[in-house]
């Protein structure tokens, strides 16, 4: 499904020039539940951003779906994103102004699917992650547990074959933060590829794969369970 | 999707109510000033625009002349080029009244004119006929607003009044009122019935009495140098009234007259000023650059709080042309929200503005030009200020935005550092050109006349007076309230009679004042050199005075005795200088006048009262006409105040400008709140941070002033010449006008930065409440 190799990212200031990638290969299977680990500063989040589509690399090929993509314009990444990736970001990044509902709404508004078999779907995925009794409350308004469940649900509703996790217990206490990645995990199990960027040991145990980076390069990949 | 940003866009405003007022009543307010100054520009710019073929009406001048005798109409009527022409008189009918039973109505404007002025203007009748209206002697035809006076809700038609003492006239036709135009009526009546009611016989063939005006229609595609030439190529030789010169007419596009001020010699047509009316456009623009630039500002400096928003967005696979879409659809939505409101307050405000100027303003609603042009404007606005925070937002990378709070964003701020700069420039320029303005026009109506024009009130003599006027004066002295009484043929303020006269050999042109010594005493004109008129006048020569300007204009050294002859007037003989006075506004220069001694043109009675008894007065000169004058009602002035109605345009449109500048101000004022908000905001983090480590209040604010103390030196450095050049220039409109002070710039400059260094107190003061602790955590 994913295919990194030589991947590079460097960043550019007018003093200083950042490697945060150094030529990092690997690949990912459909199905997969991946972990990303390192200290901060690793590269984790830049390679995190090169895999969803949020950002191009600087040198190296990334095929995504099979498809060369390293070099995509903007518009081309928007599409792949809005039909195959869902994000869950630490900082949860749900829109204040929108209810819960409408939050989880939008990738299917802009997937262009009809309004009432959207409102089929986000009732079914907010069922699904427990949080149906607050769709009309605003993001502000719920605990942080919620506000992740929420997002989890923004990330799955257009049903994405594959979901990029940054930290996503990062915000959250231990009670909250394990239902969160059992939800992750529920997802997997039912075939949703799941990469995740974790500072989190106990995190980790849910990914069936681990890859440990330093420096913007993978210095260790061990498998921490047998691939289903 | 649509559904989708318009919450997020109420819900936004609603979180932020105070902000969101700010920029949408800022727009409103600039909107709602930017169409009102339109309606007044528009109606100005509209006079005499209504006529259908309105491109073949003209009005027939010759040099600064605007008005012709009797007898050339029945010349110009020959020539072929010219389809119709019609002759108005405005003085005979000016002071008229007729009698309805018992009723005693006086008219305001009543022209005597010919019948084919309803072939020439677009007069739209309500009841008769433009062939029967004014077919007979002593028709008469009325507005509909005048019939109403007259006869309440009778049907005026066949009805008859009574003219002056004798004449009975016929009302034949109601008519609407014509509107936007330089020349209004209430009632019509035929120029040929001037000789009957004047019993001047030969008068419709006389050929000097310049008095009335001439419009004319040219025939189909004759265009006005054709027909001009043809009427001087017709008349070359045959005008023995012309002084032998070749006769010079020319041809006035009806829609010019308006805004023509070239033409001294003429009665009753109303003026425009135009040079004003492009002021008032000016401003009217500032005010809308300002409104707008408040606007984009205020949008931009909101770009942080959008980032989240666009971020999410795009992660989630929201493309950037529907992210554009998005924000500039939400700042057009805004901006029509603000027309709204603009609309509303021009509905409400408008009345006011009415009054004030006394003009006939509407803004019409069903005309689909309007109606197109501000739907245009909203559209302007929210595009131009949508467009930069949409490019601006689409165009950043989501993963900087989504990391936290993007520093990244908060440093694109040269574009506002100019918009800022730019809000300073016009501000410190308004506050310079308004105190100059108002200055300008306190020093005009400051400006001493020259003479004493208190406690004096006066009237016309209606046409039974002049009989009697030695027995009138008599009665009208005999009471002890009325301290002077005097005739004269025209009052300072509106002298405008002009008399050419031969001296040293050459044809001379003068104003001219035929007055009473008593006059001249009761207004306080000061002799200068030579004498005051005195009773023992020699029989054969006539006494005349001179203004200071005249002496000085010619050049004469010792005028004081000189004998001058003159052909209308024969011998005349410079008995005094008089010091320089108003005789015609004060924005007008004192140009040379000559003054004589002469009661057979007096029009007009002043009376001089004592101000203890200024009520016993008036009561004594209305019974005193009441018993000369019954079949005229009387209708008196105050001299004063009369005089003040010749700056009531200048200085009535002057306060309006004042007004609308102050308003700008005050909508620039908002704009720089809303900065002076957001500046600090943009620094809460790092004013929180400096709070941490023991920065006093008085650093911090020193802190946030420095950075709006450069804008404003620099908008300083721009604004002072622009607006210096820009005042200079309206100045020298006027010619008598007040030095610029610089300090004003300065003041401006000052005026601004209290302004700015408010603002900045007030959100200071918002900060210092916070707890830094929890907003770095929220940061």
């Amino acid at each position: 499904m994913i295919k990194a190799e030589k991947l590079t990212k460097v960043f550019r200031t007018d003093e200083v020039e950042t490697t945060a990638l150094n030529e990092v290969s690997f690949e990912i299977h459909k199905g997969e539940f991946v972990a990303i680990m390192g200290p901060s500063g690793c590269g984790k989040s830049t390679l995190l951003n090169i895999l969803g589509l949020l950002d191009n690399p600087s040198g190296g090929k990334y095929s995504f779906l099979d498809k060369e993509v390293g070099k995509s314009s903007e518009r081309q990444r928007a599409n792949l994103r809005k039909e195959n990736i869902g994000f869950v970001f630490q900082n949860f990044n749900l829109i204040d102004e929108l209810t819960v509902f409408e939050n989880v709404e939008l990738p299917l508004i802009y997937l262009g699917m009809p309004s009432k078999d959207r409102r089929k779907r986000v009732n079914e995925v907010l069922e699904q992650m427990q949080i149906a009794h607050r769709s009309k409350h605003f993001p502000l308004q719920l605990s942080g547990g919620q506000q992740q469940r929420v997002a989890v649900a923004r990330a799955v509703v257009a049903k994405p074959a594959l979901i990029l996790a940054d930290e996503p217990t990062g915000n959250l206490d231990s009670a909250h933060g394990e239902e969160v990645m059992n939800l992750l995990n529920d997802l997997n199990v039912n075939g949703t590829t799941i990469i995740m960027v974790t500072h989190s040991q106990r995190d980790a145990t849910y990914a069936q794969r681990v890859i440990r980076l330093f420096d913007g390069q993978i210095i260790n990949e061990n498998i921490t369970k047998n691939i289903l | 999707m649509i559904r989708n940003f318009f919450i997020i866009s109420m819900r936004r405003w609603l979180r932020d109510p105070l902000n969101s007022i700010i920029n949408v009543f800022g727009l409103a307010a600039g909107l709602a000033t930017t169409l009102l100054i339109m309606t007044f520009v528009m109606h100005e710019t509209a006079m005499d625009k209504q006529h259908k073929q309105g491109n073949q009406i003209v009005r027939l001048v010759q040099g600064e002349w605007g008005l012709h005798a009797p007898a050339l109409k029945y010349t110009i009527d020959k020539l072929p080029l010219i389809e119709k022409s019609a002759r108005i008189d405005m003085q005979y009918g000016k002071k008229s009244s007729v009698r309805y039973g018992e009723k005693l109505l006086s008219f305001k404007n009543l022209l005597f004119t010919d019948a084919s002025i309803f072939d020439i203007f677009q007069i739209e009748f309500v009841e008769g006929s433009k062939e029967q209206a004014l077919k007979e002697p002593f028709s008469l035809v009325l507005t509909t607003t005048q019939a109403k006076d007259i006869f309440g809700d009778e049907n005026p038609m066949g009805k008859i009044v009574r003219y002056g003492k004798s004449y009975s006239y016929t009302i034949t036709a109601i008519v609407k009122p014509l509107e936007n135009t330089h020349l209004s009526f209430n009632a019509l009546a035929l120029f040929d019935d001037i000789p009957l009611i004047t019993g001047q016989d030969d008068f419709l063939n006389r050929v000097d009495q310049w008095n009335y005006h001439y419009y004319l229609k040219l025939a189909k595609g004759v265009t006005k140098s054709e027909a001009s030439k043809a009427i001087n190529d017709y008349l070359a030789g045959k005008m023995s009234w012309t002084n032998g010169k070749e006769p010079a007419f020319a041809l006035q596009a009806i829609d010019e007259i308006y805004f023509d001020r070239s033409i001294p010699y003429e009665f009753g047509i109303a003026h425009g000023n135009s040079a004003l009316v492009r002021s008032f456009a000016l401003i009217g623009l500032l005010v809308l650059i300002l409104a707008m630039i408040n606007f984009i500002n205020i949008s931009t400096a909101k770009l942080a709080d959008r980032a989240k928003e666009a971020g999410v967005k795009k992660t989630i696979g929201c493309s950037k042309a529907s992210l554009i879409r998005q924000f500039l659809g939400e700042s057009v939505l805004m901006s029509f929200m603000a027309m709204l409101i603009a609309l509303l307050l021009v509905e409400l405000l408008l009345p006011a503005m009415r009054n004030m100027l006394d003009k006939p303003l509407f803004f019409d609603f069903s005309n689909p030009v309007n109606l197109l042009f501000v739907l245009l404007i909203a559209l302007v606005t929210g595009l131009l200020a949508g467009i930069i925070p949409a490019l601006m937002l689409a165009s950043y990378n989501p993963v900087d935005i989504l990391k936290g709070f993007s520093e990244n964003i908060q440093k694109k701020g040269q574009l506002r550092s100019f918009l800022t700069t730019s809000q300073f420039v016009v501000s410190i320029g308004l506050i310079s050109v308004t105190i100059i303005t108002w200055q300008q026009f306190q020093f005009l109506n400051n400006k001493p006349l020259g003479i004493d024009v208190q406690n004096i009130v006066y009237t016309r003599l209606s046409p039974e007076i002049p009989n009697a006027l030695n027995a009138f004066e008599t009665e009208l002295k005999s009471n002890a309230s009325i301290e002077k009484v005097a005739l004269t043929n025209a009052i300072p303020g509106s002298i405008t009679w002009q008399e050419s006269f031969e001296m040293d050999g050459a044809t001379k042109q003068f104003t001219f004042l035929p007055t009473t010594p008593e006059f001249l005493d009761m207004i306080d004109i000061k002799i200068i050199e030579g004498q005051m008129f005195s009773d023992s006048e020699a029989e054969n020569e006539k006494s005349i005075i001179i203004n200071r300007a005249a002496a000085a204009y010619f050049g004469w050294e010792n005028p004081v005795g000189k004998i001058h002859h003159s052909e209308s007037w024969g011998t005349v003989k410079v008995i005094g200088i008089a010091e320089d006075f108003h005789y015609q506004d004060a924005t007008n220069i004192i140009g040379p006048l000559i003054i004589m001694n002469s009661k057979r043109y007096a029009m007009i009675v002043c009376v001089k009262y004592n101000p203890a008894q200024a009520k016993a007065a008036i009561s004594h000169l209305e019974e005193i006409w009441q018993q000369f004058s019954p079949e005229f009602p009387l209708e008196y002035q105050f001299m004063e105040n009369s005089f003040e109605k010749h700056y009531n345009e200048v200085a009535l449109q002057g306060r309006v400008f004042v007004y609308f500048s102050l308003l700008a101000l005050f909508i620039a004022s908002l704009g720089l709140y809303g900065m002076a908000a957001y500046m600090t905001n943009k620094r809460r983090k790092e004013i929180c941070i400096r709070k941490v480590h023991g920065a006093s209040v008085i650093e911090l604010y020193r802190l946030l002033a420095v950075t709006m103390l450069k804008l404003i030196g620099l908008a300083f450095v721009i604004a002072s010449p622009l607006g210096y050049l820009f005042i200079h220039q309206w100045l020298t409109d006027f010619p008598y006008h007040i030095n610029i002070n610089l300090l004003i710039f300065v003041f401006a400059g000052l005026a601004a930065t209290i302004i700015a260094l408010l603002t900045i107190s007030g959100q200071l003061i918002r900060l210092s409440r916070i707890n830094p602790a929890e907003s770095l955590r929220y940061e």
